[in-house]
């Protein structure tokens, strides 16, 4: 007797803490998707009185009309997945090196080295994004798109720094020791053997730069606008003047994310994941 | 007995004279973070001491006190009340996922990471949409009569950026929490059982004892990432008043690009986080090391 | 085929000395074992050989060649590593074609070759599989074949059974020894387990804090061991701390430090007072009440009790208590002594070694 009360009570609470993470969890997704298909809305109703795909028409480019405020996305989005693009490439160039260096060699002063890959996580960025920008009105690189893409790549590389070198140090060196021993030079067991064995954890690596060079914000204000119009840009400037354009993007940019969730949620450690937005 | 020779051996030459493998390997990314991140870095706490002429003053600092003393002292009260929060939800969730097995608690292990994957600007305008005066959280509550319908809660302040933190950083804290949970063997859970202990106790005096390190971690990474979160203060609380340091310094370069009182404010957030930071930096450091001993 | 000797090779880890002064010779075709405890610089040992690492200090010869600062790569030495490093995104038949193909040598030839290979280790029809999907014995036979494959002058193996269980590594044990002796490789075999040593090696050497104790065959070191560090590592044995009283031609008179006076026959006395005696457990033998032939012998024979017995099965493992010295011994197959009896024991002069530390 006692003990199916006290079941029903814990399933009960169960219940209730299972339903409010959900509410909690989806309530702003389910009001972004709403927002996204809302042609009218008026406050106090419930749910919207018209819905339709009119801003997603207008949003990818299917229909153009100048009528609701909303433009392609389509150029943002092309200029955002190449700006990652980019990025990924001379980041990995540089990260891999350095990743297999550090993994593997006793670095003098490799404290010190470690440090630097570290500060980024470890303090806020935006002084230096700040002052990236005076550096860059120097130079003429403020609102350029190679400006745009070392911004992005600081933040790849001391994430990729950390993903490959972690990568290269979980490869046994026997594997490398006895590729020299049947006659195989430095480098061709860098690629017969190290470089094959670290793909899964580089691809990983390399999907993250990718997608946090997509997500990038802070930077890209600071440095790109108002000429370099990523789609984080653009999302932040409709979110300002039209409510359902905005949540459209904002539902585009959860795309890669929820990918890249399914994707490597097994292969990166934790701290890696969340990064500092 | 060992043979021993008369005659020593020449020494071995010590191995290629030249230059270490590893420094055309580092040369690349340790020169892109000097020059890209060390170099700011170092300029925008200079910078932060030289008045409008280059002397060096403490006018910047004196400017922004006086500017934006109640926005410090915001951005310290949002920074640790929601690094707080986030904590002790997360371990409580996290023990919850821990202890108990049922579908149910499989379940929420599965979808509770959405929010980890969600970028910033994304979640800020969620927010925008869910918690704007006439959006659908006050609707739902008025529609269910929780309030009234014509004055709706005002949530782009304090409590709407707490809601938009948590709900971003409390499935990232659970992921560290959790991590650190499940290296837990099932036996210590188990012989707390047995002497009757209940949930509370198990948490309070098993779980959280031995997981003092991942929970100082992710403690440590929330609250650094509120410190210097731009994003989302920036966009839910538009020019309101109070808001945090990072915005303020936003508004410092874009509308009066007045970099002194911007550095100083961002010399300011770096002190926020100093002992943050310094514990994860040891702690990485040595991380590191050990793991290359092992190897 | 080549022989190898090591010159004086010293190799240090910054300030510890891992190996001191090494000096080693292999003959052709002939296997060696090196013994010693853990971290005595065995494996570094190995690792200077095949090259992963140059001796601060000394000279490495092959086949009369030095080969010291030679990499690793272009020494033509094939090495069996401890667990076995077999390359896991690579098949069996990959593992062992990938030194060949870097050789250049024709697709046919690689694939007849492997197949040989193979067969000599019992892997036929492996090819394909991947590392993971096989025994821990197989994967060792697959990391043997790996090297075999190049055919290598020196072969060079650090403990290549360790990971094995009791019974699989013995029946390796032999396999290794036949094989090395059909291909006729100079082997240098690293173990620590001394009765792996003692089966299959031409010679043993003993190694301890990065010096060589002694080199010799496996009987001769067991017989005369050069010191107390090496009669202890070579199998059990009991030390007793003695001064030498009279030394004659081949024969020592000696004290023990309770009072016992004991005669050893030893062709060479070493020239100190102090020593150690050191007698194995099957040298020393009970004697019954009843007649033994050379219970009239005076020397070495003595009292003690019986203070532990243990049933092994085959043997009764005693301990025995002889004046403050403990000491083990071997009985036969009954238990014939119970603990606390008194008892008679005669200690083989002609086994006894006096030793220093
Ligand atoms: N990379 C290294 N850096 C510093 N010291 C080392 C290193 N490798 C080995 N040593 C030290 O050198 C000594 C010899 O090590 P080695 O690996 O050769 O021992 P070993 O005889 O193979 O031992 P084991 O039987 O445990 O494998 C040890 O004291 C060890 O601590
Ligand atoms: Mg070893």
């Amino acid at each position: 007797m006692h003990s199916t009360r006290k079941r029903l009570i814990r399933l009960t609470m169960e219940l209730v803490l299972l339903v409010t993470v959900l509410l909690v969890l989806l309530g702003p997704v389910l009001s972004l998707v709403l927002w996204s298909i809302a042609e009218t809305w008026y406050w106090p109703h419930a749910l919207p009185q018209q819905i339709g795909l009119q801003y997603w028409h207008q949003a990818l480019g299917i229909h153009v009309s100048l009528a609701i405020g909303a433009v392609s996305i389509l150029p943002a989005l092309l200029l955002s997945i190449s700006i990652a693009l980019v990025t990924v490439l001379i980041s990995m160039a540089i990260t891999i090196p350095a990743g297999y260096a550090l993994s593997k060699y006793r670095v003098p002063l490799g404290g010190l080295v470690l440090f630097l890959f570290l500060m980024p996580n470890a303090f806020p960025q935006m002084p230096v994004f700040v002052n990236l920008l005076r550096i860059y009105t120097r130079i003429g690189l403020a609102g350029t798109v190679p400006g745009v893409v070392i911004v992005h790549m600081l933040v790849g590389i001391v994430f990729g720094v950390w993903i490959t070198s972690a990568t290269f140090k979980s490869i046994p060196p026997g594997l490398q020791d006895a590729a020299r021993s049947v006659g195989a030079t430095k480098l061709i067991t860098f690629w017969r053997i190290t470089l094959p064995l670290a793909a899964p954890g580089l691809l990983a690596s390399a999907v993250f730069v990718f997608i946090k060079s997509l997500e990038e914000f802070t930077g890209t204000f600071f440095v790109g606008l108002p000429f370099v119009t990523t789609l984080p840009m653009m999302l932040y400037s409709a979110s300002g003047y039209n409510m359902q354009f905005a949540s459209v993007i904002a539902l585009v940019m959860l795309v890669p994310s929820v990918l890249f969730m399914v994707l490597v949620q097994k292969l990166l450690r934790a701290e890696y994941v969340g990064g500092m937005g | 007995m060992p043979v021993i020779r008369t005659a020593v051996a020449p020494p071995a030459a010590r191995r290629r004279g030249g230059i270490p493998p590893y420094i055309p390997l580092l040369i690349p990314a340790v020169a892109f973070m000097l020059l890209v991140y060390a170099f700011p870095f170092l300029s925008s706490i200079v910078t932060s001491f030289l008045d409008q002429q280059g002397v060096p003053s403490l006018s910047n600092y004196r400017r922004t006190v006086d500017l934006y003393a109640r926005d410090i002292i915001f951005t310290l009260l949002v920074s640790v009340s929601n690094t707080a929060g986030t904590i002790l939800l997360a371990i409580a969730l996290a023990a919850y996922l821990r202890v108990r097995n049922s579908r149910m608690s499989r379940f929420i292990g599965h979808v509770y990471k959405l929010g980890i994957f969600i970028p910033f600007v994304v979640v800020a305008q969620m927010m925008r949409t869910f918690l704007a005066p006439h959006g659908l959280l006050n609707v739902t509550l008025a529609r269910t009569g929780f309030i009234d319908i014509d004055s709706p809660l005002q949530l782009f302040n304090f409590s709407g950026l707490t809601f938009g933190f948590m709900w971003k950083l409390v499935p990232f804290a659970i992921l560290i929490i959790y991590g650190g949970f499940q290296m837990i063997d099932n036996s210590y859970l188990e012989a707390a059982r047995s002497t009757g202990a209940g949930f509370f106790a198990m948490v309070a005096r098993i779980l959280v004892p031995m997981n003092k390190s991942s929970i100082l971690v992710a403690t440590v990474l929330v609250y650094a990432q509120i410190v210097s979160c731009f994003t989302l203060p920036y966009m839910l609380l538009g020019g309101r008043t109070p808001t945090t340091i990072t915005v303020d310094i936003a508004h410092r370069v874009t509308y009066f690009r007045d970099y002194g009182s911007a550095n100083s404010l961002g010399v300011i957030s770096y002190a926020l986080v100093l002992v943050a930071a310094a514990y994860y930096l040891k702690t990485s450091v040595r991380q590191y090391r050990q793991g290359a001993d092992n190897a | 085929m080549a022989d190898l000797r090591l010159e004086n090779v010293v190799k240090q880890y910054g300030r510890v000395k891992a190996i001191n002064g090494l000096n080693l010779e292999v003959p052709d075709g002939k296997l060696v074992t090196i013994l010693g405890p853990s971290g005595c610089g065995k494996t570094t040992t190995l690792r200077c050989l095949s090259g992963f690492l140059v001796p601060e200090y000394g000279r490495i010869f092959v086949g009369g060649k030095d080969v010291t600062e030679i990499p690793p790569e272009r020494r033509g030495i094939g090495m069996v590593f401890q667990n076995y490093a077999l390359w896991p995104h690579m098949t069996v038949y990959k593992n062992l074609a990938f030194g060949l193909q870097l050789r250049k040598i024709h697709k046919a030839a690689i694939k007849s070759k492997v197949e040989q290979v193979l067969a000599t280790v019992r892997l036929s029809g492996y090819e394909d599989r991947y590392p993971r999907e096989l025994s821990g014995g197989q994967q060792q036979r697959v990391a043997l074949a790996r090297a075999l494959v190049l055919e290598p002058e020196i072969l060079l193996l650090d403990e290549p059974l360790s990971n094995l269980d009791a019974i699989l590594r013995e029946q390796m044990r032999f396999e290794l020894a036949q094989l090395q002796k059909r291909f006729g490789i100079t082997t240098i075999y690293v173990t620590h387990d001394q009765t792996e040593a003692m089966v299959i090696s031409d010679t043993v050497v003993l190694m301890n804090e990065g010096r060589s104790m002694q080199q010799g065959s496996p009987a001769d070191i067991y017989r005369n061991p050069a010191n107390k560090f090496v009669a202890g590592f070579m199998g059990m044995t009991n030390f007793l701390e003695a001064q030498i009283v009279e030394a004659l031609n081949g024969f020592a008179k000696v004290r023990t430090t309770d009072g016992l006076e004991l005669v050893v026959e030893q062709s060479v006395i070493p020239d100190q007072s102090d020593v150690c005696i050191m007698i194995r457990p099957e040298h020393i033998a009970f004697l019954n009440e009843t007649n033994d032939p050379r219970e009239n012998e005076e020397h070495n024979i003595c009292d003690a009790r019986v203070t532990r017995a243990t049933y092994l099965g085959g043997t009764v493992d005693y301990e025995l208590t002889i004046g403050e010295h403990r000491i083990r011994t071997l009985g036969d197959t009954q238990p014939r002594y119970q603990v606390n009896q008194e008892v008679r024991v005669r200690l083989d002069s002609e086994q006894m070694r006096l030793v220093c530390n």
